[in-house]
Parts: C-alpha cells; structure tokens; sequence
C-alpha cells in the first residue's frame, strides 16, 4: 500500500502549484473579506476532491486493471484511497487550525472545532462518494458526485428560508462531541462497502 | 514435466460472446503463442488467467497457485505487460523505481535502470509524454525487473515497428535462457511468433482450435497447390481450408493424407490460422 | 560452430541440425569430450523452437554421438568406429537416393544407372 500511496501523491504533485496559489488566494480573500468560514469550506472541498482526482487519474490510466497483476490486494487499492483521504483531510486540518491560530478571527478554542468538523465533513463526504465512484468509478460517477454536494446544501438552504431555527450551540456541542464517533462508523461502513464492490468487480 | 500456466476448461459468458472450454498448459522453461483474430478471446483467456475476471467455471493454476485473485504473493512472479500503457501520466522512471520497490518485494532498480537504458527511455519526460513505443517498452522493463517466472504479454508488440519488436524478440529469447521461466504472449502478428514460440494455441471465437508443439505444426500441415480438378479428386479427410482462385486451388492439408505427387509447401503459422477459419470441404 | 538451416526443405529442422552436428564430430570439427552449445543457446541463436534443438541432441543422444549431462550440458562422446561408418553410409544414402530420384524422372533403368555406378567408381 505504501507503494500505491506514493504513486498518488507523485502523480498529484502536478496539482501542487495550482493548489498553491489557489490557497494563497483564498487565504488573502478570507483575510480581506473577514470570513473564516468561507476559507474552511473552501480548503475542505479542495482537499477532498484530491483522492476523487486521484481515483480519476487512475481511471484514465486503467492502472487498476494492471495494478491487480502485481502482488497488491483489491483491499490495498481501495483502503489506499481512504488512507489519501484521510492525509489531506488532516492537511486540512492543520491548514486551517494555522489559519485561524495565525488570523484570530475566532476564539483559539472555536478554531480547534471547527478545524476538527471540517475534517469531519470532508471525511464524511468522501466515505459517501467513494463507494460510489469504486462502483460506478469516476466518468459515470460524476452525476452522482454533483449530487451527494448539492443534495446537503440545497436542504441547508430550504431549511433557513422555511425558517427553521438552527441548532442551539449546546446541540452542537454534543453533536461535535459525538461526531469523531459518528465518522468513524460512517468511514468504517464506506470502507466496507467499497471493499465489497471491489472484490467482485471485474476489468 | 513441470507446468507454470495450467488452465483448464474456462468457460466464460458475456452478453455477445462467450468463451467455450478454453484449455491450456505451458510448461516450464517454454514460449507459448496465443493467436486468433481480433475479439476471438485471447485477452479474456489471460484476463481469466490473471484473475482480473471470473471464470463461469474451469480454474487456472500458476506456479502451482490456485487462487491467484485472491492470492497475491504469486504475482510477485508474474510479469505483465498489456496491450496499453497503465501507467499513471504524470510519473517519470525515477518515481517509477521508488514506487515498484515497495510493490514488489523482488524489485532491482538496477535491472530495471539497465533495461531502460537499453531501451534509451528518457529520464526526464514522464508518461504522459511518452510514445506508444516507449511505454511498452517501460513496461517489459517493469516486468522483467523482478523475480518473474512467468511472462505474459497481451498484444504487448502490436503497435510497434519491426527493429522494436526485432530488439524485443531478443530479451524474450534471453529472459527464457532460464529454464524455470517461461513466456505466454498472445498477438495477431503471427511472424514473431514464428521465431520464438514453442508451443502455439490458436482461439477462434471463443473456442481452442488447436494447442500444439509449433514444430508438429509446421510438420504436419502443408500448403497444398494444384488445379480445381485435381483438388476435386482430393482425399477431403485431410483438407483443413481452401481456397479457389482463378488459376487453381489453395488448400491447407494434413500432409500424410497426401503423396509426393502434390506441391506441399511448409505453411506459415498465418496459413494455419487463415485456413482453419475458412470453410471446410464438405 | 556453423549450424546453417533451410527452412524450405522437407528435412525437419532438428534433422538438419542432428546431421550438421554428426557430420562435424565425424570430421574431427568437434573433439571428443568438447562441450557443445546449451540447446537454448542454440535455440536462442538460431531463432528457433527449444523444442527442435531438444530434439535434436536428443536424436545425437540416441545414435551415441553425444551425452548430455543434466545441469551441466551435452558433450561429444569418444569417437566410435561403427557409429561413424554408420553416418558415412547414411550420407552415401542420401546422395544415391537423390540419383535414383532423378533416373526415375528420366526414366533410366536400374541396369543403366548401375553401370554409371560401376564406371564412375573405376575412374576414381
């Protein structure tokens, strides 16, 4: 697996100077606009299309189908791609722990958490997707992929113009207490479904 | 006699086309030709025989190994080299090394530095900027950079010109020097075949025609030419094909139903095949 | 070691080898005890099957021209009277058969081809 870890990381570096500018970009907008938030979201979805991105360089290249002729497991390929999830999930992280640290446009505290539930969405937003994509892989999974975004954010959106109240803090407190938990079931359950789609796929 | 490749009785449906029974054995030390034309089933054959596909039912045992889908330690051993080039576009031969090393337990970077310098591919440029010939040859060098026993290579010559596949013949020919090794290459260009293969298996729509020693091949048929009429008082018991021109008649025969009286040319093993898939004499 | 081979001759190509070699031990172009190229060099050089050249020193083998030691390779065997009359016979053979073809074409008769024989051998 480490093997395959490093083919993906290679073959992202391309991106590496986009991503670059892109951040630094976002960094000074976040900065000038004074939102913190935007610059979160942002930097999660950035993040997270890296092991989608990777997937889909490794459909153009029909590496799969060679890749099973060496000595690496269906198991390895798939949790590969988590494992890259959960790297640049935790860049993330790092980058917006730093951020918010070096920027103090909140508490040290608020920072730490919302770090930590960025890291979670994406995480939680990966572990829906990427069952998904291993079955369907990357070209026809793309509809669904528009989906799995718009789906959430459409509901965000209906919800505050039918006026429904959102979540007390002490209701987000728990909910970010329990959450570490809540994606950890949710990886795990992703995990084992890919795992299965992938054992019986046939190149 | 020791067997690298055993496959026996795979049988494979699709929704247009299905694999009957297919057979085969290679053994050790020996180059197998897969031939038959375009869409007849030799990529699934080795598709079945890589475990990249599930056979309806027959097994397929490498090196002694059953399991090999599931099983991976024996594909340390096996060399594959595909009809495309599957490697991701933006590595170059350096990212390459540092990735095969920690696949393959076997690796040797300075076996697989060595076949890259022989087969002069640039350092510098990565996949993406690669000719259709220089990643073929990436990939032979891959496959033959560790401890591979098995070669099977699926129409990996195509595409090339002939000094290529002449400079290719070559490191095959060298790879086999070790009898413990053996080489399965499947290709419609039946004049590389010719020079190296020990053993041919000929697939024609999903089914094994033949799977012989290539030297009873070239023995046993000959390419019989004479006259419509004297190829009408011809024994039919031993004409495989023919074909009727202008000025006489072709016909792929088994030479000992016929007598010294006849022209019998030694075949090619493209005549084998051609007539084979050309109507019978009733 | 020159091994030359006719891919259209009706002789099978580990005939052609097994005679080339035979002829050679005969001459005294390979020694007793010499060690002969491993039939995959050959195979390798020659651009053929390893089966035709298995085949063919398993033929020299057989009519004790060589021995093979496995995992060492073949070597020529001592040099032995009758199985070298045997080759020289064998040879003859051949030339005589293709004379006999060839009267049979032209549709001389046996007593004729004979008597060309008998006159040729008391010129010599």
């Amino acid at each position: 697996m480490k093997g395959l870890i490093i083919k993906d990381l290679i073959n992202l570096k391309k991106q590496a100077k986009v991503f670059g500018f892109l951040m630094a970009f976002y960094v000074f907008l976040a900065i000038a606009m004074e939102n913190a938030a935007m610059f979160g979201g942002i930097i999660t979805i950035l993040f997270a299309i890296l092991p989608i991105t990777a997937l889909s360089y490794d459909e153009r290249a029909r590496w799969d189908k060679y890749a099973l002729t060496m000595p690496i497991s269906r198991q390895d390929l798939v949790i590969g791609k988590y494992l890259l999830g959960g790297i640049f999930m935790g860049l993330a992280f790092l980058i917006y722990l730093m951020f918010g640290l070096i920027t103090r446009m909140e508490t040290p505290f608020n920072v730490l958490l919302i770090s930590a539930a960025l890291m979670g969405v994406g995480l939680v937003f990966l572990a829906i997707l990427l069952p998904i994509l291993f079955k369907w892989g990357v070209e026809k999974g793309r509809f669904l992929m528009i989906a799995v975004l718009a789906v959430p954010t459409a509901a965000i959106v209906v919800a505050s113009k039918l006026g429904i109240t959102p979540p007390s803090e002490r209701m987000l407190h728990t909910v970010a207490f329990l959450s570490p938990f809540i994606v950890l079931i949710i990886l795990a359950g992703s995990i084992f479904l890919s795992v299965r789609v992938y054992m019986n796929k046939e190149f | 006699m020791e067997y690298v490749l055993k496959a026996e009785n795979l049988i494979k449906q699709y929704p247009e086309f299905t694999l009957k029974e297919v057979s085969l054995s290679l053994p050790a030390g020996c180059i197998m030709g897969l031939i038959g034309e375009n869409g007849a089933g030799k990529s699934t054959t080795i598709k079945l025989i890589l475990g990249l596909v599930s056979p309806d039912s027959g097994h397929v045992e490498i090196l002694g190994d059953e399991n090999i889908k599931d099983k991976r330690d024996t594909r340390e051993h096996i060399g594959v080299v595909l009809d495309e080039s599957c490697f991701p576009e933006n590595l170059n031969i350096k990212d390459i090394n540092g990735i095969m090393t920690h696949i393959y337990q076997t690796w040797n970077g300075e076996t697989f530095y060595g076949f890259c310098q022989h087969f002069t591919l640039s350092p510098n440029k990565t996949i993406k900027e690669y000719s259709h010939g220089m990643k073929m040859k990436l990939a032979i060098a891959v496959a033959l950079s560790h401890d591979s026993r098995l070669l099977i290579l699926d129409e990996a010559t195509s595409g090339l010109d002939p000094i290529v596949r002449e400079e290719l013949l070559d490191v095959f020919l060298e790879f086999i020097q070790d009898e413990r090794r053996s080489i399965l290459i499947s290709s419609h260009i039946t004049s590389d075949l010719e020079k190296i293969c020990d053993y041919i298996t000929f697939i024609h729509k999903g089914e094994v025609l033949l799977s012989e020693e290539k030297d009873h091949l070239l023995e046993d048929y000959g390419l019989l030419k004479c006259s419509q009429e004297e190829f009408a008082q011809l024994d039919p018991q031993g004409i495989i094909g023919y074909r009727k021109h202008h000025f006489g008649v072709e016909a792929l025969v088994e030479k000992k139903h016929y007598g010294a009286e006849y022209i019998i040319e030694k075949p090619t093993i493209e005549n084998v095949m051609l007539y084979h898939t050309k109507e019978k004499v009733i | 070691m020159d091994i030359i081979l006719n891919n259209s001759s009706s002789l099978p190509l580990y005939e052609q080898i097994a005679n080339q070699i035979k002829s050679m031990i005969i001459s005294g172009g390979v020694h007793p005890g010499e060690m002969l190229p491993s039939m995959r060099l050959l195979a390798k050089e020659l651009r053929i099957s390893v089966i035709t050249t298995k085949r063919a020193y398993e033929e020299l083998e057989r009519n004790g021209f060589i021995h093979t030691v496995v995992g060492k390779g073949s070597y020529v065997a001592e040099r032995n009277a009758a199985l070298i009359k045997e080759e020289q016979l064998r040879l003859v053979e051949e030339h005589l058969q293709k004379a006999v073809d060839q009267a049979t074409i032209s549709g001389i008769p046996l007593e004729e081809l004979l008597e060309i024989i008998t006159l040729l051998y008391k010129e010599e």
